[in-house]
């Protein structure tokens, strides 16, 4: 399997259904996180070079810069999870027929998970 | 019991053809089918779907019997690849009963098991059927998906170590001393023309089996006939329906899978390429199908499809061998090419048939004497072509 | 109508895309105009096809970036502004043009043998039953392989349309392959095989069932 057979595959956004499209972006949204893990690996890291160094680095996430990429990995992490409990769900073989309403009412609870976070991100933690 | 030595070209990959290599390789000859579309792209792939118990045949009882037996070979080689749901030959106006009594003293001629079935239970068997309707026989029919039946032979064919080549195209023949010395060939995958030097060269290219024979100079007598089918979308029986009657247009509904296909009609054309299906043929095909049940003309139709029989034309009889009654083996050593035959006539149901005694005409031709097998042994699955 | 039909040649390795102008009647099929095409224009034009009535499963194609039967699909209804782009099915080793390898299906076959003929039982009445048998819905045409995310990237997965027939059979036992990662624990529930059927035999529901099946122990794993 070539990295270029998964992107034409999994990704393959054109012509696709709703439950591809959410297979694809499952896949995606897994894929950011297992990059955010190895880069806050990274960061934690710089713990050893001094407190100064980790401050440092953790200012550069205390602006509105900040916000946004909280809110980014927020939303990441949601639809992750929304998706996810979606598929647990269909792939133990429970609900097939009416996967369609399961998969919108997922994403619809990805969206108020997303903006409720947002919310707390912006009013509660700064 | 080696062969090997001994070469053949079979052009053409329908039934007919991937019979034949079946048929020759079980003998142990060395065999080679080249086909210039992939198999079954011609007729054969387009055609009903009918394993014929014989009855359409009926008013020839040697033609319907050998239908019947054939039918009956099938069922017991492949049985994986038939829907074996039987068939209702059904009356429906005066001039239908008529020919109710013809119909079963020549079944019982044929030795072809009918059964008589009241209307009412006709109708508990098929609920879709016209509940006019006056008569009914059930008859030995099936059905199936032609291509798989194309591709088992293919693979039991395969199996004794026949070589398929689709895609592969004759393009010529070069003819010296009375013998097809080379043929050439154009590989439409690498697209480059090469040439073989077979034994012997069979012309199973049906409906194009003029066409084909022209190249080496030679004329065949087949009348590529045309019939329009039509395709609905959805499926509305197990047996298959017949129209209690002299063959005519669409007085047949044949169901496979999850569609049911009302056929046909019938007209005669020059060139088997230039074919499309006339308008009012579709038409027709509706009216005469919900004649037989009414439900057909309330169905979506999904396709519209010809397909050109390979019938036999006059002059057949005098210029070619007739092993059958409704196939014919024509030698071209009576037109001045020894190695070289071909075989027009005959029904998707028959191809076995038409094989055996091509290859009792091969290996007497050959001089060589061993027997068909292909009925004593069973076929295998047409997903092992793939292998 | 005049159309611009577009194809995807491969040729001994060279990918091109060809155009040809048809003058082609809306009702007619891909599948017909194609054929027309291989006839009139080009007879080096390598397609597959056989019963051109959805039935055998040889024509699947991409039609407009879609998988689909070339014969029960009109040309009117897919072409955009006249124009019709046609691509070999995915997840196959191309032969040629639009005929594909389709061994890596079938070639998955002998590992499992499916039955070919669903058995069914009309009923007279209460007393009398009458056998009934049915090819399968599904065509074996290999769409679902091209449309599966999963079949694209893992060749040895046995796929959509195999693992559903063995999941409609209703056998007890399933071969050991079937519970493993090459069989129900390869799908991961894009649907797209569904999504994509022509026949609407439902290849990713069939799956998730036998998967339930064999973990529930109504269907046990042998081998």
């Amino acid at each position: 399997m070539g990295l270029r057979d998964a992107f034409t595959s999994w990704f393959r956004i054109k012509g696709r259904s709703l439950e591809h499209v959410s297979f694809a972006i499952r896949r995606l949204t897994g894929i950011i996180m297992a990059f955010y893990l190895l880069g806050h690996l990274v960061d934690i890291t710089t713990l050893l070079a001094g407190p100064e160094a980790y401050s440092q680095l953790l200012n550069l996430f205390a602006g509105p810069m900040g916000v946004v990429i909280d809110s980014f990995l927020w939303a990441v992490l949601v639809i992750h999870g929304t998706l996810g409990i979606y598929s647990a769900i269909v792939e133990m073989g429970f609900l097939l027929e009416h996967r369609r309403k399961l998969l919108v009412i997922a994403w619809i609870c990805a969206l108020l998970f997303i903006l409720l976070g947002v919310e707390v991100i912006i009013n509660v933690l700064r | 019991m080696e062969r090997r030595d001994k070469e053949i070209l079979v052009i053409g990959g329908g039934v007919t053809g991937a019979a034949i290599a079946y048929d020759l390789a079980l003998r142990g000859f060395k065999v080679q089918v080249v086909e210039r579309g992939s198999l079954g792209a011609g007729t054969s792939g387009r055609t009903h779907g009918l394993l014929h118990s014989g009855c359409r045949y009926i008013a020839d009882v040697e033609v319907a019997r050998e239908c019947y037996e054939e039918n009956v070979i099938l069922r017991r080689i492949a049985p994986f690849l038939f829907e074996k749901n039987g068939g209702l030959f059904i009356a429906i106006t005066e001039d239908d009963l008529k020919y109710k009594d013809f119909f079963l003293k020549q079944c019982e001629r044929a030795r072809i098991p009918v059964r008589e079935v009241s209307r009412e239970e006709a109708l508990r068997l098929e609920p879709n059927l016209n509940p006019e309707l006056k008569a009914a026989v059930e008859v030995p029919d099936g059905t199936f998906d032609p291509l798989k039946v194309i591709l088992s032979f293919a693979a039991s064919a395969k199996k004794y170590g026949a070589e398929f080549r689709p895609y592969n195209e004759v393009v010529g023949f070069r003819v010296s001393d009375g013998r097809i010395v080379g043929v050439r060939v154009l590989d439409k995958v690498r697209v480059r023309e090469y040439e073989l030097t077979p034994d012997f060269i069979i012309n199973a290219t049906g409906a194009w089996a003029d066409k084909v024979a022209r190249l080496a100079g030679v004329r065949v007598p087949v009348k590529p006939s045309p019939g329009v089918m039509v395709a609905l979308d959805g499926r509305i029986g197990y047996m298959v329906f017949n129209r209690l009657n002299k063959p005519g247009d669409g007085d047949i509904i044949v169901h496979h899978r999850g569609t049911s296909v009302v056929g046909t009609t019938s007209w005669v054309v020059e060139d088997p390429d230039i074919v499309r299906a006339p308008q009012d043929h579709v038409e027709l095909m509706i009216k005469r199908g919900s004649e037989l049940a009414p439900i057909v003309s309330k169905l979506r139709v999904k396709a519209v499809y010809v397909s050109s029989r390979p019938l036999i034309g006059a002059g057949a009889a005098t210029t070619g061998r007739e092993v059958s009654r409704s196939f014919a083996i024509l030698d071209h050593s009576r037109d001045g090419i020894e190695n070289f035959a071909s075989i027009i006539g005959g029904k998707f149901t028959t191809a076995r048939l038409m094989a055996e005694k091509m290859g009792d005409f091969v290996a007497e031709r050959l001089g060589v004497s061993v027997r068909s097998k292909t009925s004593e042994l069973p076929m295998s699955p047409y997903w092992l072509y793939f292998e | 109508m005049r159309y611009k039909v577009v194809i995807r040649r491969y040729k001994d390795g060279r990918i091109s895309f060809d155009t040809f102008e048809v003058e082609a009647n809306p009702s007619e099929s891909v599948l017909d105009v194609v054929e027309r095409i291989s006839i009139e224009k080009d007879k080096t034009l390598v397609f597959e096809h056989a019963c051109h009535h959805g039935v055998c499963g040889a024509c699947g194609m991409v039609i407009n970036g879609v998988e689909r039967l070339a014969c029960i699909t009109r040309i009117g209804d897919v072409a955009r502004n006249g124009v019709v782009v046609l691509e070999p099915l995915r997840g196959f080793k191309v032969i040629s043009d639009l005929a594909v390898d389709k061994s890596r299906m079938f070639g998955r076959y002998r590992h499992v043998a499916p039955s070919t003929l669903e058995k069914l039982e009309l009923r007279l009445n209460n007393a009398v039953s009458i056998p009934r048998e049915k090819l399968y819905d599904c065509l074996e045409c290999g769409i679902c392989y091209s449309a599966c995310p999963i079949a694209n990237t893992f060749p040895e997965y046995l796929g959509p349309s195999l693992l559903a027939l063995i999941s409609r059979s209703g056998n007890e036992r399933v071969p050991r392959v079937v519970d493993s990662r090459r069989g129900v624990w390869g799908c991961h529930a894009a649907f797209e095989c569904s999504v994509r059927c022509p026949v609407n035999f439902k290849p990713g529901e069939s799956i998730l069932k036998l998967r339930r099946n064999i973990i529930s122990g109504r269907v046990r794993v042998e081998g």
